[in-house]
């Protein structure tokens, strides 16, 4: 009785870890296009509403990356600095929502950058700035997209393998 | 009843200058009734009141690149963006209609002004919301029925003109001190009458009125007259041959125009070759002179149309 309920336990906790990892993937392709919907909106409504950056930000992103674009538009408002606010909401958002914590280094230091500059030019240099970062971003999705299909599957199968093998062997 | 103030600019404005600057405005008394505050880069904060000047020298502090670049970040709400037209023009107006002028570099494209970069100062007028300080007006710009006639209020800038204009137009739009209830409507191209945020006026104009805000105003007085049928236009600052005619296309409309210009004296103002052919055609029924004789918005002298006198202040020189 004591060695099947290991065998399920060690089956269980080897898929599970093989899961994870896919899922992580998965959130880093969902949060890139995420992000890459949402840098859309924003050019869009610098260009037709002329609003402040903290309201504009305010109106952009879906129900997952709205976390991140609400944080951040709180802290523009509470009058900090724009690469402050962001900090602070990133670091916000990725307590609440898992996903923006899947991004690798390069592609967070991309947005920080693109971010510090927002706001700080005429609407002709910061279209340019937009299209210059999701040129980056889509790249960083197109490989995203390539590592989840190529490597999410692989993964969970794995992990699965690994349960097998570890319950044959304790049998 | 007179009640004037601006004792609201702390709260209002120094959350957007930077830490240094802000430790030295909170440092002032509030009893200074403050009408500007001049940043320049690499010189002492200058405060202006009444006739008076505040140099802020304690520490020896000077205004450095970084303060202004926060200055003018914070002041365009860190949307460059946003403030493009306004950055051309050499003015922002921060809600409850402070102005503040900016001075620079001008960005030249194709012969044309683009924008003011690399801004190294700034002039924030703190604006004033009086009320009761068109009462002693009132009688002079008033025909028999109350309605108003078309006025030019004349004085050098900062001498009270877009204060007055503002009580006059808030007292006839509300049919108050012998004026008869008017539709009123504010081409207010920088949002100082209105002190407007996104729109909204922030100061008092009284029930009957409509604001245009942060468009030219010879475009404003065309659209508001073809939409909104005023009995009223009440616009600041005119000076061009465009406003000049907006002005007269106004009152040939049977639209009472209130406006104001800049000016040291009524002779000073016929001079100006965009307003003779407005002072010429005897649109304007009255014309105001203030001063700071007395105090902000001193009326020096009122005359009709053919400048004739009908009140002179004593021993106004």
């Amino acid at each position: 009785m004591g060695k099947a309920l290991l065998m399920i336990c060690v089956f269980s906790c080897c898929t599970l870890t093989g899961l994870m990892v896919a899922t992580k993937l998965r959130l880093r392709y969902d949060c890139l296009l995420g992000l890459l919907n949402s840098l859309r909106q924003l050019r869009a409504k610098m260009e037709y509403s002329a609003l402040p950056l903290f309201e504009i930000v305010k109106r952009i992103g879906d129900a997952r990356t709205s976390v991140l674009w609400d944080s951040f538009s709180l802290q523009l408002e509470k009058g900090d600095a724009v690469a402050e606010a962001w900090k602070r909401a990133v670091h916000d958002a990725s307590s609440k929502e898992e996903m923006f914590g899947t991004l690798k280094e390069k592609e967070s230091d991309a947005l920080s950058d693109f971010i510090s500059s927002l706001g700080k030019h005429d609407l002709a240099t910061q279209r340019k700035a937009i299209n210059v970062i999701e040129l980056q971003l889509q790249e960083c999705l197109d490989e995203a997209k390539s590592e989840l299909s190529k490597k999410g599957k692989l993964y969970s199968s794995i992990g699965m393998l690994c349960g097998i093998c570890g319950a044959i062997l304790i049998w | 009843m007179r009640s004037c103030s601006n004792k609201g600019w702390k709260t209002a404005l120094i959350p957007y200058f930077p830490k240094e600057i802000r430790e030295k405005l909170n440092s002032l008394p509030d009893d200074v009734e403050v009408e500007e505050i001049r940043i320049r880069i690499g010189k002492p904060i200058q405060i202006l009141y009444g006739i008076n000047e505040l140099i802020v020298e304690a520490d020896n502090f000077l205004v450095g690149e970084s303060e202004c670049q926060e200055l003018l970040d914070n002041i365009c709400f860190h949307s460059i963006y946003a403030w493009e037209d306004e950055l051309k023009n050499g003015f922002i107006t921060l809600p409850g209609g402070y102005r503040i002028g900016l001075s620079g570099r001008a960005v030249i494209q194709d012969g044309a002004v683009k924008r003011i970069a690399d801004i190294t100062s700034f002039n924030i007028r703190i604006a004033r919301e009086c009320k009761g300080c068109a009462d002693k007006v009132m009688p002079y710009i008033l025909d028999v029925d109350g309605a108003p006639l078309s006025t030019l209020i004349v004085s050098p800038p900062g001498f009270g003109k877009t204060t007055l204009l503002r009580d006059i137009a808030r007292q006839v739009s509300d049919g108050i001190n012998g004026a008869r209830a008017c539709k009123v409507c504010i081409a207010d191209e920088r949002s100082e009458i209105a002190g407007s945020w996104r729109g909204i006026p922030h100061n008092d104009l009284g029930l009957r009125t409509d604001v245009l805000d942060s468009c030219p105003k010879a475009w404003a007085m065309g659209r508001l007259l073809r939409t909104m049928s005023p009995e009223v236009i009440v616009t600041d600052e005119i000076g061009s041959e465009p406003d000049a005619m907006a002005i007269m296309d106004a009152a040939t409309c049977g639209v009472a125009v209130l406006a104001s210009a800049h000016g040291g004296s009524l002779n000073e103002v016929l001079k100006r070759s965009s307003l003779r052919k407005i002072t010429n055609s005897g649109t304007f029924k009255r014309y105001l002179l203030l001063s700071r004789s007395r105090g902000i918005g001193t009326l020096e002298q009122v005359a009709d149309e053919n400048m004739n006198l009908l009140f002179r202040r004593e021993n106004c020189g």
